[in-house]
C-alpha cells in the first residue's frame, strides 16, 4: 500500500442507545434484534484504538484463492523443484477461506468472515446479494423501493419516515459504512435495508467482510484513506 | 489486544485510542426529526465517557505528575499485590482510565496530521519540540564542525597545501610552494 498510517482517516462506530431513541418516538430496536445484533450494539460502546488500526491497516492484504495461488507461483518460481507438489508440501498454509492477513508488531493477524461472525456474536447466515450495481432497470429497484418510499420509484431522503431515516443513519454509520459524501443509498445498501425493515434475516457478518475487503482494495488501488470498522477491529 | 496489555507499554494516548459518538435522542433533534425542545436527556443515557479502555486493566491511578514517591509507593504496592513490577518510564503522561476522546462524525473535514504529530512520544507541542531539538541538533553539528575544522586548520603547517577538486570530480596533486 502506497498509503503512510499518518494518511489514514478511521471510522469509529457509533453506539446506539435504543431506548433513548424509542423515548423520543423513535423505537428501532426490535428490528435489529430480529437480526441478532444486540451483542454487536453492546460491543460498539468501547475503546477504539486508531493509531493501531492504520498500523493493521497498511500492511494488510486480501488472501484468497487467486492470492494462494501467486504464493504458490512464486515458491516455484524459487525452487523449481516444488513444481507440481501440494500447498502444504511447499510449506504454506493451506487456502481454506478468503482473509485479510496483516500484522501488529511482527505477530501476524488475520480477519475472516467466521471471526467476524464470533466477533458481533451472531451466526453467518441469511440473505446475501452481492454484486449488486446501481442498475436502474434491476428489478430488485421496484421492491426496495417500495419497501423504503412506499412507491416503486426512488424517491427522496425528505421522503422516508423518521425511522428509516434513522435505520439508514445506523446503517451507515455501524452496519455498511460510507466514510464521507452524501447519505443517497446504493441499491446494495437499500437492498440491506430492505432485509432489515421487512425483519428478514441477512447475513450481516458476509456484508461487513466483503464490504472491508473492498475498503481495503480501495485503499490499495485508488488511494482512498479511509478505514471502515474502527471498533469492530479493535 | 491482551498481548499489548500484558507489555504495559502503551497508553492511550500512544495507541490514539478514541470512542464513537453516541446515537441517541440529541441525534434525532440534530437531524431535525423531533423539535427542539422534545429533546430529554434521560438517567440512563449511555455516555462517552463512561467508555473504559481495557488496554492496561489494573493499572495503578497514577501518571507522571504525581510526586515521584507517590509514583515509587505505588509501584511498590503493585508488585506486592501482583507481583508485577512496573518501570517509571512505563507510567502515563496523563492519568490513565480518564475520559477518552470522542471520534469526530464521518462527514467532519479531515485535519492533515503532521508527521511530528503521530509519533507516539510527541503529545505536547509536538511540531514546536521537534523543531526545537532539530535547531539544537543542527547547532550542536555545526559547532562540533567548526571546532574540528579549526582544530584541523592549526595542525595544517604552511606549506601543506589543501587537496583541490576538479569539475569531474579527479583530484588534483598539490602543487609544491613556488618560491619566493
Amino acid at each position: 500500500m502506497s498509503l503512510e498510517e499518518l494518511e489514514l482517516t478511521v471510522q469509529v462506530e457509533s453506539p446506539v442507545h435504543f431506548t433513548s431513541l424509542a423515548y423520543h418516538g423513535c423505537n428501532t430496536k426490535e428490528f435489529y434484534e430480529a437480526q441478532d445484533l444486540l451483542h454487536y450494539f453492546d460491543m460498539l460502546n468501547g475503546p477504539t484504538y486508531v493509531n493501531f488500526i492504520r498500523h493493521l491497516w497498511v500492511r494488510a492484504y486480501v488472501y484468497d484463492k487467486h492470492a494462494a495461488k501467486l504464493e504458490m507461483e512464486e515458491k516455484v518460481l524459487i525452487d523449481p523443484s516444488l513444481a507440481g507438489k501440494s500447498i502444504e508440501e511447499m510449506g504454506l498454509e493451506p487456502f481454506i477461506d478468503t482473509k485479510i492477513r496483516s500484522s501488529i508488531m511482527g505477530v501476524s493477524v488475520f480477519i475472516s468472515q467466521e471471526i467476524i461472525a464470533y466477533v458481533i456474536g451472531r451466526a453467518s447466515e441469511g440473505s446475501f446479494k452481492d454484486e449488486l450495481d446501481n442498475n436502474k432497470k434491476s428489478p430488485r429497484n421496484e421492491i426496495v423501493n417500495q419497501t423504503m418510499y412506499n412507491s416503486k420509484k426512488k424517491g427522496a431522503y425528505s421522503d422516508l419516515s423518521m425511522e428509516k431515516k434513522m435505520f439508514l443513519k445506523i446503517q451507515n454509520e455501524n452496519l455498511l459504512p460510507k466514510g464521507e459524501g452524501s447519505d443517497q443509498p446504493s441499491l446494495e445498501h437499500r437492498v440491506f435495508l430492505h432485509y432489515f425493515i421487512k425483519k428478514e434475516k441477512s447475513n450481516v457478518p458476509k456484508y461487513i467482510f466483503k464490504h472491508m475487503i473492498k475498503a481495503l482494495k480501495e485503499s490499495q488501488t485508488i488511494k482512498r484513506s479511509w478505514i471502515p470498522y474502527g471498533r469492530l477491529i479493535s | 489486544m491482551k498481548a499489548l496489555s500484558e507489555t504495559r507499554g502503551f497508553t492511550d494516548q500512544q495507541l490514539g485510542t478514541v470512542t464513537g459518538k453516541i446515537i441517541n435522542g440529541s441525534t434525532l433533534r440534530n437531524m431535525t426529526l423531533i423539535k427542539k425542545d422534545a429533546d430529554k436527556k434521560l438517567e440512563t443515557d449511555l455516555k462517552e465517557s463512561r467508555t473504559i479502555s481495557n488496554l492496561m486493566e489494573g493499572f495503578p491511578p497514577i501518571y507522571k505528575q504525581d510526586p515521584l514517591d507517590v509514583q515509587l509507593y505505588f509501584i511498590h504496592d503493585h508488585l506486592q499485590s501482583t507481583g508485577e513490577n512496573i518501570q517509571l518510564e512505563d507510567i502515563p503522561d496523563q492519568m490513565y482510565g480518564g475520559a477518552l476522546l470522542v471520534a469526530k462524525s464521518r462527514k467532519s473535514k479531515r485535519k492533515l496530521i503532521l508527521e511530528a504529530e503521530y509519533l507516539e512520544e510527541a503529545f505536547e507541542q509536538p511540531a514546536k519540540k521537534a523543531k526545537k531539538a532539530k535547531k539544537d541538533k543542527a547547532a550542536e553539528a555545526i559547532g562540533s564542525t567548526l571546532s574540528t575544522i579549526q582544530e584541523k586548520v592549526q595542525d595544517l603547517e604552511h606549506v601543506k597545501v589543501l587537496d583541490k577538486r576538479t569539475r569531474s570530480g579527479k583530484e588534483v596533486v598539490p602543487s609544491p610552494p613556488q618560491p619566493a
